[in-house]
C-alpha cells in the first residue's frame, strides 16, 4: 500500500462483516427454542446435586 | 445416555493459594496507590529517593493492581469455577502450581525492576523483555492447563463463563506478544520495535484491550458463574449472553484509538475508535443487565447478604464506567477529559467498583466454602461494603471536579485574547484540595480492605480446609446425538477448539484493520525533513526520562486547540516522532506538556533545568514535582552508547556506522559544552559526567527540529 486513498474500504468491510455476523447470532438466538438453553443456564447450579459436599452448612 | 458414575476430587488448594495471593497483592497494590495519592500533593513523600519517587511508584501501583491483584483474582475464580462447570479436576496439578508460582515470581520481579527503574516506558506494559517472555510462558501454561481440562471434561456443554475465559486467554496472548516486540539492548533494557505514531497505535490497542480482556472479559466470566451461585438461580438470559459475548469481543478490540483523539494519529483511525467505542455501550450494558437481572425476584436477599451487595455495586460500577467510556470517546468530551483527572476517576470506578468489589464478593463467598465454615462476621463484611462504597465516592467525585476545573482553566482566555492562566502551575494548585479529598476516599476504601483481611483471617482460622473436595459425575460418552432445532451456536458450545479459533478470528479482524494500513501506508506518517535523530547524549537523556517515568505526569503531544497552541506552540505532527522508540505522548498532564520544551517560546536556561531538577520548588514555588537529587550523583552510562545507537539503527534510525563509532566522543563533547554553559550561568559544580547533563540535553532538544524548519 502506497497511499491512504481508499482506506475507508477496510473499516467498511469489517463493519459489514461484524453486522452480518451479529445478524447471524441474532437470528440464531431468536429462532432457537429457549428450552435448548435450560440445561446450559443451570450449569453453575446443578453441580450442587452431583457433588458430595463434606457437611456444608 | 450418561455413562457410569465417576468419583473425583476438585483441587481447592490452588484456589486457596490464588485467593491468598489476590488478597496479599490487593493490599500491596492499594497501599502503593495510597502512597501515590499522597505523593501527588505532598512531594516530600517521594523521600528524594529514586526508588520511591512517583515516576516509579505510579507504574508499580497500576501494575500491581491490574496484574497482581486482578490477575490473581482471575486465576482464583477460573480455577474454582472451571473445575465445577466441567465436572473434573484441573488437568494437571503441576501446571496449576507452575501457573501460581510463576505468576507470583513475575510479580516480585516486576516490583523490583519497576522500582529500580527498569522500564520500557510504555504505560501498562512497562516490564522489560525477560519478564515479558516469562509472562508469555506462564500465560501459555495457564491456557494449556485450561484447555486440557476442557478437553477431558465430564460436562459436554461449555458454559458461557468459560467462553469468556477462552476469549481472555487467546486475546491477552495476542495483545501481549504484539505489543512487546522490542529489541534488547542489554539484559534489562530494550527499545520498542515501533516508533512514534505506530508505537502509539499498537500501545493503545494493547492498553485499551488490557482493560477489555484482562479487567473485563475474565471478570464477566466470574460474574456469570458467581452471581448465579450467590443468588442460587440461573443467569437472567442465556440467549442474551450469546449476543453479548460475541458483540463485546468483536467491538472491544477496535476501541483503542479513543486514547489518541486529537493526537497526530491518522484521523480515520481516531474515527474508528470513536465509532466502535460508542457501539460498545450495547454489549456492555447487555452484560450488566444480564448480571443485575439475575437477581430478579431475589432483591430482598441483597439486604441480608454482603456478597450480593458487593456484586450489585460491582455490576453497577461496570455499567457506569461502560457508559462513561463511550462518552469519553466522543471527541468533544475527550477534549475535556483527556490529560486530566477525569480519566483517573473513570478508571477507578472500574478498578475499585467493578474489579475490587467483584473480587471481594467472590472471596467472601468462596472462603467459607473452601474452609467448610461460616463467614466470621457478616457485620464486618457489611461495614467493609459501606466504607468501601463511600470511599469510592470520596475518591471519584473530587477527581471529576478536578478534571473539569483544570480543563476550564487551561482553555480560559482573557478578553484581550491571552491565556487566563498562562502558568500551568496555577491550574495544579487550584485542584490540590481535590487531591487531598481523593486521598481521603482512597484511605477509606483501604480501611475497608483491612476489615476484609481480618474477616478472611478469622474465617480461615475457624474453619478446616477441604483441600480435595469430593464429587461425582457420569463420564462423558463419546457418542452424542444433537438436539432438534438447536441451530449452529449450540454445537459450537460443545467444541472448545473451534470456539477458540472463531474467537481468535473475531478479535484479529479489528486489530488487523486498524494496524495494517497504519503500518503499510507511507503517507500515514509524513516525514519531516528537519527531524533528525537524537544525538548520543540526548539519547541517553531520553533513557533517563523513560527510567524516571516522566511520562506519568508529562505529555509530549500538543493537540490542535487554540489554548494548547497558545500555551505550548504549534500542534504536534506525526512526522516529529519517527525516531521515538518508544513514543512518549503520555496520557496525563499533572505537569505541563513537554513536546516543545526546547523551543524559543518555552525555553529555559540550562541552569533553570539544573536547579529545577534538584529542587522544583526553588524555580517554581508551590510545584508538586518530586526532587531528583540522584541525577546529580549518578554517572551517565557512557559505555552503553554505541550499543544503544546500534540497536536504534537496526530499528530504522539513520545513524551511520561512523556516527555510532564516534558516539561516545560526541556524547562527551556535547556534555562538556552543556556543563561549560552551566558554569557560565553560575552553576559552579556542574559535572559533565552526570545524568542531569544528559537529561538537560534531551529536554532542550524537544521540539527544536520543527522550530528550525519553520524558520528556514
Amino acid at each position: 500500500m502506497e497511499t491512504i486513498d481508499g482506506v475507508a474500504i477496510f473499516p467498511i468491510v469489517s463493519l459489514i462483516i461484524f453486522f452480518l455476523f451479529f445478524l447471524l447470532v441474532l437470528v440464531h438466538v431468536f429462532s432457537t427454542d429457549k428450552r435448548n438453553y435450560e440445561h446450559a443456564g443451570n450449569l453453575p447450579l446443578d453441580e450442587e446435586d452431583k457433588t458430595i459436599k463434606k457437611a456444608m452448612p | 445416555m450418561s455413562g457410569p458414575l465417576e468419583r473425583f476430587h476438585y483441587d481447592n488448594r490452588i484456589v486457596k493459594l490464588f485467593a491468598y495471593a489476590t488478597i496479599l497483592w490487593g493490599v500491596v497494590g492499594m497501599l502503593v496507590g495510597l502512597l501515590v495519592a499522597f505523593q501527588i500533593y505532598l512531594p516530600a513523600l517521594n523521600f528524594s529517593l529514586e526508588f520511591t519517587t512517583f515516576g516509579r511508584t505510579r507504574p508499580l501501583h497500576t501494575n500491581a493492581v491490574i496484574f497482581a491483584f486482578v490477575g490473581n483474582g482471575i486465576f482464583t475464580g477460573v480455577y474454582y469455577s472451571l473445575q465445577r462447570l466441567l465436572k473434573t479436576r484441573m488437568w494437571s496439578d503441576k501446571l496449576s502450581l507452575i501457573n501460581f508460582w510463576g505468576w507470583q515470581l513475575i510479580i516480585v520481579a516486576a516490583a523490583i525492576t519497576l522500582l529500580a527503574g527498569f522500564t520500557t516506558g510504555k504505560e501498562y506494559a512497562e516490564l522489560e523483555w525477560p519478564i515479558d517472555i516469562a509472562i508469555a510462558g506462564i500465560w501459555v501454561v495457564f491456557g494449556w492447563n485450561m484447555f486440557a481440562t476442557i478437553l477431558r471434561r465430564r460436562e459436554r456443554h461449555i458454559y458461557v463463563a468459560i467462553w469468556f475465559y477462552i476469549a481472555t486467554f487467546v486475546t491477552v496472548a495476542v495483545l501481549h506478544i504484539v505489543n512487546s516486540f522490542e529489541w534488547p539492548v542489554s539484559f534489562l533494557k530494550s527499545y520498542s520495535l515501533y516508533a512514534g505514531v505506530q508505537d502509539a497505535i499498537v500501545q493503545w490497542w494493547y492498553g485499551h484491550n488490557a482493560v477489555a480482556f484482562f479487567l473485563t472479559t475474565p471478570y464477566l466470566g466470574l460474574m456469570y458463574y458467581f452471581v448465579p451461585k450467590a443468588v442460587n438461580r440461573p443467569v437472567y438470559s442465556y440467549k442474551l449472553s450469546i449476543i453479548h459475548f460475541w458483540a463485546l469481543i468483536f467491538l472491544y478490540i477496535w476501541a483503542g484509538p479513543h486514547h489518541l483523539l486529537y493526537s497526530s494519529t491518522p484521523g480515520w483511525i481516531q474515527t474508528l475508535g470513536t465509532v466502535f467505542s460508542v457501539m460498545l455501550i450495547a454489549p456492555s450494558w447487555g452484560g450488566m443487565i444480564n448480571g443485575l437481572l439475575t437477581l430478579r425476584g431475589a432483591w430482598d436477599r441483597v439486604r441480608d447478604s454482603a456478597v450480593l451487595k458487593f456484586f450489585v455495586v460491582a455490576i453497577t460500577a461496570y455499567g457506569m464506567s461502560t457508559f462513561e467510556g463511550p462518552m469519553l470517546s466522543l471527541k468533544s468530551v475527550n477534549a475535556i477529559s483527556h490529560f486530566t483527572d477525569w480519566t483517573i476517576a473513570h478508571v477507578h470506578i472500574g478498578a475499585l467498583g467493578w474489579n475490587g468489589f467483584l473480587t471481594f464478593g467472590m472471596i467472601y463467598w468462596l472462603i467459607p466454602r473452601l474452609f467448610n465454615t461460616k463467614l466470621y462476621s457478616m457485620k464486618l463484611a457489611n461495614a467493609h461494603f459501606w466504607i468501601g462504597t463511600t470511599g469510592m465516592l470520596f475518591y471519584a467525585i473530587p477527581l471529576y471536579w478536578a478534571g473539569f476545573t483544570q480543563y476550564l482553566m487551561w482553555q480560559e482566555f482573557t478578553a484581550e485574547g491571552f491565556l487566563a492562566y498562562p502558568n500551568f502551575l496555577e491550574t495544579v494548585t487550584q485542584i490540590k484540595p481535590m487531591y487531598i479529598m481523593r486521598s481521603i476516599g482512597g484511605s477509606m476504601y483501604f480501611i475497608g480492605v483491612i476489615l476484609f483481611v481480618i474477616n478472611v483471617v478469622k474465617t480461615v482460622r475457624a474453619g478446616s480446609f477441604i483441600a480435595n473436595e469430593e464429587a461425582e459425575a457420569p463420564a462423558l460418552q463419546s457418542t452424542y446425538v444433537a438436539g432438534h432445532g438447536e441451530g449452529w451456536h449450540r454445537p459450537l458450545e460443545r467444541k472448545p477448539v473451534q470456539f477458540l479459533l472463531l474467537t481468535l478470528i473475531v478479535i484479529l479482524i479489528g486489530g488487523a484493520v486498524e494496524m495494517v494500513p497504519a503500518f503499510l501506508v507511507k503517507s500515514n506518517v509524513p516525514t519531516i525533513e528537519a527531524v533528525k535523530p537524537y544525538t548520543p547524549l540526548e539519547l541517553q537523556g531520553r533513557d533517563i526520562y523513560l527510567k524516571e517515568g516522566c511520562y506519568n505526569c508529562h505529555s509530549q503531544m500538543v493537540r490542535p486547540f487554540r489554548h494548547e497552541i497558545e500555551r505550548y506552540g504549534d500542534y504536534s505532527k506525526s512526522g516529529e516522532y519517527v525516531y521515538d522508540h518508544p513514543f512518549q505522548w503520555g496520557s496525563k498532564r499533572t505537569g505541563p506538556d513537554l513536546a516543545r520544551e526546547g523551543t524559543a517560546k518555552l525555553k529555559k536556561s540550562h541552569s533553570w533545568h539544573f536547579y529545577h531538577m534538584l529542587d522544583p520548588r526553588s524555580m517554581s514555588p508551590g510545584s508538586i514535582m518530586p526532587r531528583y537529587p540522584w541525577l546529580f550523583a549518578k554517572d551517565i552510562d557512557v559505555s552503553s552508547t554505541p550499543q544503544k545507537m546500534a540497536v536504534m539503527a537496526k530499528l530504522g534510525v539513520p545513524y551511520t556506522d561512523e556516527e555510532i563509532k564516534a558516539g561516545t566522543d560526541a556524547l562527551k563533547a556535547q556534555a562538556e559544552a552543556i556543563s561549560a554553559e552551566l558554569k557560565a550561568q553560575g552553576v559552579k559544580d556542574a559535572d559533565a559526567g552526570k545524568e542531569i547533563i544528559a537529561l538537560i540535553a534531551y529536554l532542550q532538544r524537544l521540539g527544536t527540529d520543527t522550530e528550525k524548519a519553520g524558520k528556514e
